[in-house]
């Protein structure tokens, strides 16, 4: 049968070359290139010892552990309690708490940079509040990255803590625990995963984070900005791959110590869990409102700080507010055409993506296709997630540059970028799909093969309407990081490609804050109104299929 | 193998069927019959192999070694999709998306039938299982019961030449259970359609097959009617199996009697010679007590150690001589619960008796 030779190996095999061309042999390039010398021959660890040795570069690897190092503690101490009162506590307004901690997801990393800058700069509302401290440098880059982490640490760390077991509470009440010892004995241990998970995250975002040191860094070198100041400034490639390398390490031991900890989390998940219920205890109800309203005015406040940068007309002199700043969006052909790019970029990455991603998630998820298939395309699918974006997009030079390389006309394409930004993001869209097709009965495609159906007609009868909603929120994910991000892309763009995120960078680096703020603005609402349209649809979906409803 | 076809060729046959995962292998050398219109059940414990036997014949699995024929032909390297047969899954595995007609009807738009002649023969099928007001509702809103009746619709929708059903009653309720089973029996006599059924439920298979294959660690363990496996088992394996049984090892064949440790038992017509370890058996309800015994052969006095009440019958579970002793008891002749330590005497009528190898 055709349809079973194509399904078989045909369409994985197809798949699977295209993964590996976006990710896997880009990753491949970067890694060869920081052991070979500039004209191309091997030179061993050369381009590591001569990266230890220059001066005031190896300083910089110091400072981004040590700088990641303290945004985590304080990301985790402010996230767990917020997380604890999202998903166990009865406290009121949980629901506009979780929107307030998920509102800096929808901006790039830059925006809550600015926000500091115009509240605790030189010329800051609160400048005091650092008590002569200097911003500009190691503390402005972990303030700026705890706003910047927050939101995905409270969201690993409150899916974790809603995902645990009643039965164990009401055991431990039982044999007449207090709250404190119910806390101590069964809360921690049962949220051990999600803790672990988040801090690995967290570390790996603010160590390969480009936009808050580059804002708010000062002379504080760190590797994320040195890898863009080693290939753009310095063309020195190799020393730019050697930390691409470094920036590779921490980010693939994260990878493995989540993979370790799922290992040990699913032994001690039982498919016979009971949904926790959240208890009114007014004490601690309390404490934890005015905790979370304190975390959410700052985050709202330094959000609102940026929006408020970017409406006055010459900060700080000049305090007149208007839209003067969206004005010259829109009067500069460039920079309204960055705004377009990037509605471009999302777009194609989020319609690309999301077709791709439900591709290989049902292949996975199905077990269509040979076994050599579905083993190597997850392997591949997992590995973005341990990639950052500067280091894949640096790839991204080294393979798409190569004259030799057939793929060669995609350099400076819009094309390219959206290649590039559907890798990067590509793990958590595709195991969505997975997550959504692997909880239909496996019978479900024997019964289809009995009644005569073969594995596309089934996709296109049962599974593509069972996995609409999804499809919707991979569509959703795809866009909104593709709108935000700006590390993948720093490399590729060039002046037809350039998108708005990048064009932040390139006003921050000319001074022109508000014009940048008001960039970052224009974004987090296009991200805000991607979503508004995402949680819609995916609203009319559920509401028309009505076989949902039990 | 006995040809209970007799003589016409039968419609499935299955000859000398294999199948290993790594190490493991799962099904060894089996074979049998099935005549045209014959309701076969496959019996056996979890994990003897019955599903992959049943996935091998709807060609969900490729077999390592032996052939399926169907009708005459040989199927079996073909793919399910060009196989003739319906399926009802344990899980039913119906479609959530679609409703009870848009279940049915997935078969028919699989083959390309015209939409008249669709819908005509889908309300047909929903009369047939007695689900023709329940057409537009969703799987999500149907009982267990309904749920099964449109998967057994749906598999019924290509009017296949064999039925294939995996467990189908396991997920329900006992009593609607019982009412399925024989719903399923009645339905499937009407069609005539030729049907195999697996079930790790001997009560099921013994209701309603024609004959059961009994499956045990991969192979057939015997093949007969109900209650020729259930009066002469071939073995304890599945004399256990069909039922409470008294079994006890044989020691030795002395002339016509037989010993086992404590006793002496006559029997009816004991075997030329004796098969590898050796058992002796007898049902529980084949057990004579109190003034059952007079006149019989093979009495024993034994106490009541305990007494369990089953509604219709006592079973006593006896002590004495050595031997312990399950007798199942009509209520309705004892009339009483007896308390334990009673005194009373039974008999292992001769013509019960039952010697089987306990191979396996």
């Amino acid at each position: 049968m055709v349809e079973r030779r194509v399904l078989g190996h045909a369409l994985p095999g197809l798949l699977l070359l295209v993964l590996a061309a976006g990710t896997v042999l880009p990753l491949a390039a970067l890694l060869g290139r920081a052991f070979l010398d500039r004209n191309g021959g091997f030179t061993g660890l050369g381009n590591f010892v001569r990266y230890a040795t220059e001066p005031g570069l190896a300083v910089a690897a110091w400072n981004s552990v040590w700088l990641s190092a303290q945004t985590t503690v304080i990301t985790i101490v402010l996230a767990y309690p917020y997380a604890y009162a999202l998903a166990r506590s009865a406290m009121p307004g949980r629901a506009a708490f979780r929107l307030a901690a998920m509102l800096p997801l929808l901006a790039p990393s830059l925006l809550p940079a600015f926000g500091m800058i115009y509240l605790f700069g030189q010329q800051g509302a609160l400048r005091g509040w650092l008590m002569g401290a200097e911003l500009y440098g190691p503390v402005g880059i972990v303030l700026a990255s705890v706003f910047h982490a927050l939101p995905h640490a409270v969201l690993l760390l409150a899916a974790g803590l809603a995902a645990g077991d009643g039965r164990l509470y009401e055991a431990a009440q039982a044999l007449r625990a207090g709250p404190w010892r119910r806390f101590m004995t069964v809360t921690l241990p049962s949220s051990r995963y999600a803790l672990v998970s988040a801090t690995s995250v967290v570390f790996v975002l603010v160590f390969t984070d480009f936009g808050v040191p580059t804002v708010v860094g000062g002379s504080t070198n760190v590797l994320a900005t040195d890898i863009y100041k080693l290939v753009i400034g310095r063309f020195d490639f190799e020393l730019g791959a050697v930390v691409g390398v470094l920036l590779l390490v921490p980010a693939v031991a994260a990878y493995g110590i989540d993979a370790l900890a799922r290992r040990t989390q699913r032994a001690s998940l039982s498919g016979r869990s009971v949904p926790i219920t959240a208890v009114r205890m007014p004490v601690r109800d309390t404490v934890l409102f005015l905790f979370c309203a304190a975390v959410a005015a700052a985050i709202l406040g330094v959000i609102g700080m940026a929006v408020w940068g970017s409406l006055v007309r010459f900060w700080p002199y000049n305090l007149t507010l208007g839209l003067h700043n969206y004005a010259r969006l829109l009067e500069d052909g460039d920079e309204f055409r960055a705004v377009a790019n990037s509605v471009v970029l999302a777009a194609g990455t989020a319609a690309a993506g999301t077709a791709v991603a439900a591709l290989t998630g049902w292949l996975v998820a199905r077990r269509v296709g040979a076994g050599w298939a579905q083993g190597a395309i997850q392997a591949v699918a997992m590995l973005p997630v341990a990639v950052p974006g500067l280091v894949l997009g640096l790839g991204y030079i080294f393979f798409f540059n190569n004259p030799a390389n057939p793929m060669h006309g995609l350099q400076g394409t819009m094309a390219l970028l959206v290649v590039c930004s559907v890798a990067h993001f590509y793990t958590v869209p595709h195991l969505m799909a997975v997550g959504g097709l692997v909880r239909l009965d496996r019978e479900i495609d024997l019964a289809a093969q009995a009644l005569r159906a073969g594995p596309v007609s089934v996709g296109r009868r049962v599974y593509l309407p069972y996995l609409a909603p999804v499809l919707v929120e991979m569509f959703g994910y795809f866009f909104v990081n593709a709108m935000t991000t700006v590390s993948a892309l720093i490399f590729l763009f060039n002046a037809q490609t350039r998108v708005a995120a990048i064009a932040v960078v390139n006003l921050v680096e000319g001074s022109r804050f508000g014009q940048a703020a008001a960039f970052a603005v224009v974004l987090m609402v296009l991200s805000l109104v991607a979503t508004g349209v995402q949680l819609a649809v995916r609203a009319a979906i559920l509401r028309r299929q009505r076989w949902r409803v039990r | 193998m006995p040809d209970s076809t007799g003589g016409t060729p039968p419609y499935l046959s299955v000859q000398g069927l294999g199948k290993h995962y790594g190490a493991a292998q799962v099904v060894r050398d089996v074979g049998f019959e099935v005549a045209g219109g014959e309701f076969v059940c496959i019996l056996g414990p979890s994990g003897c192999g019955k599903t992959t036997l049943l996935r091998l014949i709807a060609g969900f699995e490729q077999a390592d070694a032996g052939t399926i024929r169907q009708a005459g032909a040989d199927i079996t390297a073909l793919p399910p999709e060009r196989r003739d047969f319906g399926i009802v899954f344990q899980s039913y595995a119906l479609f959530p998306n679609r409703d009870v007609a848009g279940n049915v009807v997935f078969g028919l738009e699989s083959v390309g039938m015209a939409r008249a002649a669709r819908a005509a023969r889908v309300a047909a099928l929903l009369a047939l299982v007695g689900l023709s007001d329940h057409a537009q509702k969703y799987p999500s809103q149907l009982s267990g019961g309904q749920q099964q009746r449109v998967a057994l619709a749906r598999a019924l929708a290509l009017q296949p030449g064999l039925l294939l059903l995996d467990e189908p009653l396991s997920a329900l309720d006992a009593n609607v259970r019982a009412h399925l089973r024989d719903e399923l029996r009645g339905l499937q006599r009407r069609l005539g359609v030729t049907t195999l059924m697996v079930t790790h439920d001997q009560a099921e298979a013994l209701s309603v097959a024609d004959r059961i294959v009994v499956m045990n660690a991969g192979r057939i363990e015997q093949v007969g009617s109900p209650s020729e496996l259930y009066t002469r088992p071939g073995s304890l394996f599945v004399g256990r199996f069909l039922g409470e049984l008294n079994a006890w090892p044989l020691a030795a064949l002395e002339g016509s009697a037989a010993r086992i440790a404590g006793a002496r038992l006559v029997l009816a017509d004991a075997p030329a010679t004796l098969p590898g370890a050796p058992w002796l058996c007898i049902r529980p309800a084949s057990v004579a007590v109190g003034s059952e015994v007079e006149g019989r052969e093979n009495r024993l006095d034994m106490l009541v150690a305990s007494a369990t009440f089953l509604g219709d019958a006592v079973r006593l579970a006896l002590e004495g001589e050595g031997l312990r002793v399950l007798a199942d008891v009509p209520f309705a002749r004892l009339g009483r619960i007896p308390a334990a330590g009673e005194a009373m005497t039974v008999a292992l009528p001769a013509a019960q008796l039952m010697v089987l190898p306990g191979h396996g």
